[in-house]
């Protein structure tokens, strides 16, 4: 397997660590989440596979060319607008988050416009590269950061804080039935290999992916899946966790560097994964603005031979991201994005699977003919 | 350097330290301020290329102005955007950031051009 794949999809795990999911992940931990995110793992994989393996019929080709070669337009422009919303939100939804975070632990007494603009203004850079560039981008950040984040949880995991005990509670909750909300959420962190809707026209000898490749997948998604569900209860309790918004940077708190230059790792681990969540915040409205401007584009609205359409939509993400930012409460965020996970999720997967689907099969009865 | 060398050494001594001193004491500047900016006027020693300090100081002024701007936030979100323009150059068709774990036949397809 290609090693931008595991970026891809690594870098969208280790992203919602910070974000809401833990927080959905542990307010179900009486309820089946255990098994929840089990099966959220197996399903994850088998549904990651189909869709890279799909993919790599279609070499070096998006999503809106495959539409546009093998569909109607009426069928295609739909599925695609909405995916442009869909993966809009997953974007917001991360600014959103880390805005929250920082005027919240980092900067108190910024106002929460110029927060967004810190993320807007190089966001919207970010954007506009190129889909290729973008991969390198990523494969840089995430080697940069991935130590530092390793380095914090075996921190975590080889302090004398850690109460294993919690965590052996917690498993012992495996006897219940599975959470939907807690599999949903779990399965939106696994389904990184979506991004390929866009990512792919830069994939052009993307194989079908190997035993290797999908057993050290396993692997690294379980690591990180059960470390974001478990470390919170190890330092936090089995029932005491149920009333606290971040988990992560609780927990990150609460680790101390005693003979460090700070001694707080706090500040480590938010750097950390803000780098990350920025990757993550520009590679899905990349791939929203792409998908949009491949719907829609006014011939006419130009300045001096530049199309401005594609910067008419950037003002509106801005728009919208900071009227939003401004008017959502914490609980909002939190409704919204169970909400995202539990309905929109599942329909997005079985839409890019079923258009996929359907794009083959035209494909083949091309050849036959 | 465009001092003789005899004088170099007082001269650095002088500015550094007596300087430094004195302008705390005058309650000019903090100490903190005073260790981080002899802290980055060595650390410029490292950089091997004439050419490569001239750029790395005009981008200590952009990353500057936006720390001014959006503060701590804004320094490690500033070098993240440091990192996309790095990553968005290349020269010959190959980006400077390509990191060479593999042949360049199972790399992306741009980079076999």
């Amino acid at each position: 397997m290609n090693r931008f794949l595991f970026y891809l999809i690594l870098i969208n795990t280790l992203t919602n660590m910070v974000s809401i999911t833990p927080r959905i992940l542990i307010a179900g931990s009486g309820e089946g989440t255990l098994f929840g995110i089990i099966i959220a793992i197996i399903i994850g994989l088998i549904l990651t596979y189909i869709i890279i393996s799909l993919f790599s019929e279609f070499p070096g080709q998006g999503l809106p060319e495959i539409l546009s070669t093998c569909t109607s337009k009426w069928i295609s422009n739909p599925v695609l607008l909405f995916f442009t919303v869909t993966w809009f939100f997953a974007g917001l939804t991360t600014l959103i988050v880390y805005t929250f975070i920082i005027i919240r632990f980092l900067t108190p007494e910024m106002s929460i416009y110029i927060i967004v603009l810190t993320f807007v203004v190089v966001v919207t850079y970010g954007m506009l590269m190129t889909t290729r560039n973008l991969l390198y981008f990523g494969e840089v950040v995430f080697i940069i950061v991935v130590p530092f984040i390793l380095f914090i949880q075996m921190k975590g995991y080889f302090s004398t804080d850690l109460n294993w005990d919690y965590i052996r509670v917690s498993v012992m909750e495996i006897n219940h039935l599975p959470n939907y909300t807690s599999f949903s959420s779990s399965l939106f962190i696994v389904m990184g290999a979506a991004n390929l809707v866009i990512f792919n026209r830069y994939f052009k000898k993307l194989k079908k992916p190997t035993r290797k490749g999908m057993s050290l997948l396993a692997v690294l998604l379980t690591y990180i899946l059960g470390t974001t569900y478990f470390l919170p209860i190890g330092f936090g309790g089995f029932d005491s966790l149920d009333n606290v918004l971040y988990p992560w940077i609780m927990t990150s708190d609460s680790i101390r560097m005693k003979f460090g230059i700070i001694e707080r790792i706090f500040f480590f681990f938010t750097g950390a994964f803000l780098a990350l969540g920025i990757v993550s915040m520009v590679m899905h409205w990349h791939i929203s603005l792409q998908l949009l401007s491949s719907v829609i584009r006014f011939k006419r609205f130009k300045w001096k031979s530049v199309n401005l359409t594609r910067p008419l939509f950037i003002v509106v993400y801005w728009i919208i991201a900071i009227v939003a930012t401004k008017r959502i409460t914490a609980d909002g965020l939190f409704q919204s994005v169970i909400l995202f996970d539990r309905y929109f999720l599942p329909v997005v997967l079985a839409l890019l699977i079923g258009s996929l689907l359907l794009a083959k099969r035209r494909l083949s009865n091309d050849d036959n003919q | 350097m465009r001092l003789p060398k005899a004088v170099s050494s007082t001269a650095t001594t002088v500015g550094g330290l007596i300087l430094g001193t004195a302008a705390t004491e005058a309650a000019l500047t903090s100490t903190i301020m005073i260790i981080i900016i002899s802290a980055v006027a060595i650390s410029t020693f490292i950089i091997p290329l004439t050419e490569m300090s001239f750029a790395i100081r005009v981008i200590r002024f952009l990353l500057l102005i936006y720390t001014s701007l959006f503060g701590l936030v804004g320094l490690l979100v500033g070098f993240l955007g440091l990192i996309m323009i790095l990553v968005s150059k290349d020269s010959l068709g190959v980006p400077y950031l390509r990191i060479p774990w593999v042949g360049k036949n199972d790399e992306l397809e741009m980079d076999t051009k």
